[in-house]
């Protein structure tokens, strides 16, 4: 609503231009923002999540059940679910509607997960992947989870007149070696998006749970998938150290023949000259700019989507940064920082307007020479001016109808705001552990399933070094 | 005979119009003092209902809070702990928190349910003048005689921002309907409209005669904003074109900061403040006509606030009494 009184100039802003801030709590592995946008999920390394509310930079909840280190949240539409993994082998849906017991679901799985994702109209409903292990989708609706395994092996198209031959098999025994990496819906829920270490892009049905139809996009082992808001487009991050932005087709709905989808790659984002590896990217709200982390790199880069040009090399902290996630309606960016744990802002920097002061105040281009009313100085009655005006006020006015602007969301659900925060922020703010190597051994998992957590967001030095070593 | 009836064929579609059309619908609800709410030991500054309709919380001078329920009149129950008189009360959306600013300087936060005092806010330099809470009830702006807005994080109860607001203690302050703007109104004659994420400056209206601006709030579609001036005016102002579009007069203000807003009755809309000649005053919100006057307090009437949903309406005033007025149309039917 603040919109109409805002200067034209600061809106025509769509990506931010400077560090404005940053939240603290704990040490920070991974952000995401619900759809409204007034809420900032982070997972911490010691497995808390915390919600940030975005309006007042404050704590707004402390999600408590994860034992390790958190590798991705998922909010649902309304903003009432957000599904939590971790590498404790744990998905947790936790219900923010309530509180205490009965407030969330834990589903355990066989190997630390990589990434889970809510199903966009179901939160009843998530895809996750976990490490050396198959995909799983799984339906919390009744008291028992229903885990349905799905396939990372690719669908490759038949081979006319093939026989059953060594080289099939082979190729099968190859392909069953793959293992998904990342995993999402579309924006309908119809299907599932993953891609594996081998480079492949795989869609699945959601309702047949069949592997319809399989891209191999790059040789190298995809580490993340994320789509636009409006389901369109997506970016699959891989370690060859290119990011490749796909539009996803139309005709990708319930019952589509998987022969007939192509998933066709719209440009390919990289740095040629610094051969920069990416951490971790997203989409702004609008779908319009990328952005992305860089590894061993402080910097932000976001690209025009359509055209695929750099526009802005955003200057951060001094350190490494991890996940990346974009305001889904302001120009604002939010990154975690791999050393310190904290959640750096960038926004755009909106200097007062100095007409806005005083309702005679005007901003001027340039000089001009005044001009002096004909009537300026006429002397008016008081009392005949004020009748004058008062007649004059017959305008009709509605002081109740509501107008939304276009785009203005329905309220919708707002979190209740709780007053009674556990007060454990001096245990969580004692400082993180310094260096990366100090934090691989720390780290509660085997080192090789840590390093393996790439997927979501580098660990540091030793992610990236078996990121890539997955890739072989 | 053949004359009248193209005519008589036209009425009813003239009627149908009228129906249709809120402006031309002027029922106000037949108020009726139902209730006479006794109990504070000075002069009563602010009446609220809560959102969810069910309470009504009333502060006052004696330093204390009491909370009654809306529709029985029955007292509930005394917030107590403010060292100062209190000058203004606002409910959190939840209808569960409510939000005091005193005269000792500070704001508390207290849980109606069970009394308990839940938040204590110091940083105001000077007396609390007015409070409100966003809709979404994470943050409290309050105005101060110490001539600053302040917006307060209430879940750890720090100040977040400090607006150089005015030149004068600021009287009032309200959130727009998404809670992106915050208004405030000051004895200085500026009525300022403030962005909640930037802290700037938005908009600064000003009546010609400066007139000190003892309250303000938006319209229930946050388009226009309500204040009421110390020169015996409430003012209807398009913020947007920063031009009054109607001028309520008849009351009597000119010393008291008295509150004024607007009631939803019947599909039309009215605007309501108290006066300093002890009458709550009802204006049609287009004719700026006077169309109902509520007789009851002995003295300056400064608190009004209309029910959410119901046709009731509470005032308080110097008397130190809250009256709460029914539809007696409505109270025939039950």
């Amino acid at each position: 609503m603040n919109l109409s009184l805002l200067d034209p100039f600061t809106l025509a802003q769509d990506y931010p231009e400077s560090l404005s801030s940053e939240l603290r709590s704990g040490h920070s592995t991974c952000v995401r923002f619900n759809r409204k946008g007034d809420l900032i999920a982070s997972g911490r390394l010691d497995g808390t999540v915390v919600l940030f509310d975005v309006e007042t930079n404050g704590l707004a909840r402390y999600l408590r059940g994860h034992v390790r280190g958190i590798q991705s949240l998922s909010w649902s539409q309304d903003g009432i679910f957000l599904a939590s993994a971790s590498q404790d082998f744990k998905v947790i849906i936790w219900d923010l509607s309530k509180q205490g017991e009965g407030a969330s679901r834990t589903i355990r799985f066989p190997a630390p997960v990589y990434c889970a994702e809510l199903h966009p109209k179901n939160p009843n409903i998530f895809v996750c992947a976990l490490f050396e292990d198959s995909p799983y989708l799984v339906d919390i609706s009744d008291h028992v989870p229903r885990k349905y395994q799905l396939t990372s092996a690719p669908k490759r198209p038949l081979q006319p007149g093939a026989e059953e031959g060594e080289i099939d098999e082979k190729r099968a025994a190859a392909d069953a070696k793959q293992m998904t990496t990342a995993s999402v819906f579309t924006a309908t829920g119809d299907h599932i998006i993953t891609g594996s270490n081998k480079g492949w892009v795989n869609v699945i049905s959601t309702t047949t749970k069949e592997m319809i139809h399989s891209t191999r996009v790059t040789s190298g082992c995809i580490t993340y998938i994320r789509l636009t808001m409006s389901g369109r487009n997506m970016v699959v991050n891989a370690n060859d150290r290119v990011l490749r932005s796909i539009n996803i087709p139309d005709n990708l709905k319930e019952g589509v023949d998987g022969n007939d989808v192509r998933l066709i790659v719209e440009h390919k984002f990289q740095d040629v000259v610094n051969r920069l590896l990416w951490n971790h990217c997203t989409f702004s709200g609008n779908g319009d700019y990328l952005t992305a982390t860089t590894f061993k790199n402080h910097d932000i880069y976001i690209w025009e989507r359509s055209i695929g040009v750099l526009v802005k090399i955003l200057e951060g902290p001094k350190e490494e940064l991890g996940t990346v996630e974009w305001h889904p309606t302001r120009p604002l960016i939010a990154a975690t920082g791999l050393e310190s744990g904290k959640i750096f802002i960038w926004a755009t920097s909106n200097p007062q307007r100095w007409s806005a002061l005083a309702p005679d105040f005007r901003e001027l281009e340039e000089n001009i020479e005044y001009q002096e009313r004909e009537d300026e100085f006429d002397i008016h009655l008081k009392w005949d001016l004020t009748k004058r005006k008062l007649h004059q006020e017959n305008e009709i006015v509605d002081a109740v109808t509501i107008e939304r602007a276009r785009g203005e969301v329905e309220d919708g659900w707002n979190m209740p705001v709780v007053l009674d925060l556990e007060d454990t922020e001096s245990e969580s703010d004692s400082p993180p552990p310094s260096g990366p190597g100090e934090r691989k051994r720390k780290s509660p998992v085997p080192s090789k399933a840590n390093g393996n957590n790439a997927g979501a967001n580098g660990n540091g030095t030793g992610t990236t070094r078996s990121k890539r070593r997955r890739a072989d | 005979m053949s004359t009248q009836e193209p005519s008589s064929s036209v009425q009813p579609e003239q009627a149908d119009i009228k129906m249709t059309d809120p402006s031309n619908a002027r029922t106000v609800p037949n108020y009726a003092l139902t209730y006479t709410l006794k109990g504070h030991k000075m002069g009563v500054s602010s009446v609220k209902f809560s959102p969810d309709g069910a309470w009504l919380a009333s502060c006052s001078a004696d330093q204390t809070i009491k909370v009654w329920h809306a529709k029985t009149g029955k007292y509930e129950q005394t917030l107590e702990g403010h060292m100062a008189g209190i000058s203004d009360i606002d409910w959190a959306p939840d209808s569960l928190t409510l939000v005091s600013g005193s005269d000792d300087k500070t704001l508390r936060l207290w849980d109606v349910v069970s009394g308990k005092m839940l938040r204590l806010l110091r940083g105001h330099h000077n007396a609390v003048y007015t409070v409100a809470f966003s809709p979404r009830g994470n943050i409290v702006a309050s105005g101060s005689y110490d001539e600053a807005v302040r917006l307060w994080d209430i879940r750890s109860g720090k100040c977040m921002k400090t607006l150089p607001a005015h030149g004068d203690p600021v009287s009032g302050v309200h959130f727009n309907r998404d809670g992106t703007m915050i208004v405030s109104c000051s004895h200085d004659g500026l009525i300022r409209i403030w962005d909640v994420t930037t802290g700037q400056c938005l908009r600064t209206l000003v009546e010609e005669d400066n007139a000190p601006v003892m309250a303000v709030k938006f319209s229930p579609n946050g388009k226009y904003l309500l204040a009421g001036t110390q020169d015996s005016c409430v003012r209807l102002w398009d913020y947007h074109r920063g031009k009054c579009l109607k001028t309520y007069m008849g009351h009597k203000n000119d010393k008291y900061s008295i509150f004024s807003t607007f009631i939803i009755a019947n599909g039309s809309c009215f605007v309501m403040a108290g006066s300093e000649n002890s009458d709550v005053f009802i204006w049609d919100i287009q004719t700026k006509e006077i169309v109902h006057l509520l007789v009851g307090h002995p003295d300056v009437v400064l608190g009004v606030d209309s029910h959410p949903t119901e046709n009731i309406v509470a005032s308080c005033g110097l008397d130190g009494t809250v009256m709460v007025w029914m539809d007696s149309a409505e109270g025939l039917d039950e």
